[in-house]
């Protein structure tokens, strides 16, 4: 497992951050920079060095949603890996996010289990491409 | 009118009684009649009044009440998850240090009776601090008889807005039909899923996983 990965946590609830944080450092990926809402993880991202957003949909300021389509929109950030970490569930809403491009979606509340199958999935989905 | 002076012509008293009679008792269910739509503006008018009362009192002092509570619900859950998260992150390293410790002299043919009665030592040092963290914990989440109590006050403040918006509605003839049909077909954040109230949401990530198969992901 490459722990190197550096990623970037988002979510407008600082125990939200904190507990995708913790469990990320417990897997061994010890580089997690944390974002409140899209208009602070674009600058983030646009300084580059993030391999991999984990985000939330619903926050105020930027949403999820924008900040994976601006990233999709900007040729530097349009293959950065995107997991959204939501409460939203309706199916429109998830068929909306894979049309945006997302690449993994997982819905609140969340099992470890289920946060780690889905970020090696998509890890191992990019290995391959790769 | 000319029935009557007829009959009073004529001097016939019987046909002027009842002709007089007729005409008292139209004159009375007249009078009636704009008894009864005074009394109904004025009942109108007072529960307008009483509703325009109750609206300035949601508006004025109880919305904003039930917004600064609901704040302090938020604040009370966050203060209660960080004090839990930090209460994991302190045995975090004890449990640790001690399984490291437990390994490494398992593996350790030179370890004596001191070491391990040191380890020993240090062992029940770490448990009785993990036990010590994992009652805070427990204490920590005293934080949802509060926040319950509180969510329940607005809940009935809800209710008191839904009667006040109905009987408003009431007033104005305006059925409920039309006001849900607004909102219908419209995707938005409606936050977490909630049993009986979301509609068409997806609750087991299995559900989700299989959509997001479908759609090639």
């Amino acid at each position: 497992m490459s722990t190197g990965l550096r990623f970037l946590v988002v979510d407008d609830f600082s125990t939200m951050r904190r507990i995708v944080k913790n469990f990320l450092n417990d897997l061994g990926y010890n580089n997690v920079q944390e974002a409140d809402d899209g208009n602070t993880a674009l600058p983030i991202l646009k300084t580059g060095g993030i391999d991999f957003l984990i985000t939330d949909w619903n926050m105020p300021g930027m949403p999820g949603l924008d900040l994976l389509k601006a990233v999709r929109g900007d040729p530097a950030l349009a293959k950065l890996p995107v997991l959204l970490l939501t409460a939203e569930a309706k199916r429109e809403q998830i068929v909306e996010a894979a049309q945006a491009g997302v690449n993994g979606y997982v819905v609140k509340p969340f099992t470890a289990q289920t946060l780690k199958e889905k970020i090696e999935k998509i890890l191992s989905t990019r290995t391959a491409a790769a | 009118m000319r029935g009557l002076n007829a009959a009073l012509a004529s001097n016939d008293g019987a046909r002027f009684h009842e002709l007089l009679d007729q005409l008292l008792r139209t004159r009375q269910s007249s009078i009636q009649a704009d008894v009864v739509r005074i009394s109904a503006h004025l009942h109108e008018a007072l529960s307008r009044f009483r509703m325009d009362s109750r609206i300035a009192a949601l508006a004025g002092k109880d919305m904003p009440d039930a917004r600064q509570r609901l704040d302090h619900v938020v604040s009370l859950t966050e203060k209660a998850a960080h004090q839990t998260l930090d209460l994991i992150d302190r045995s975090v390293p004890l449990a640790d240090a001690t399984a490291r410790r437990a390994a490494e002299l398992a593996k350790d043919p030179a370890a004596d009776v001191a070491a391990l009665t040191a380890f020993l030592a240090e062992a029940r040092g770490n448990c009785e601090a993990v036990r010590a963290n994992l009652t805070e914990v427990m204490l920590a989440q005293g934080f949802q008889d509060i926040t319950g109590q509180i969510i329940r006050g607005v809940h009935k403040l809800i209710g008191e807005v839904e009667t006040v918006l109905d009987d408003l509605m009431n007033v104005h003839g305006i059925p409920r039909e039309v006001v849900e049909n607004t909102i219908i077909g419209r995707i938005k954040l409606e936050g977490p899923a909630v049993p009986g109230v979301s509609k068409n949401a997806v609750t087991a990530q299995s559900d989700i996983d299989d959509l997001m198969a479908g759609l090639g992901l």
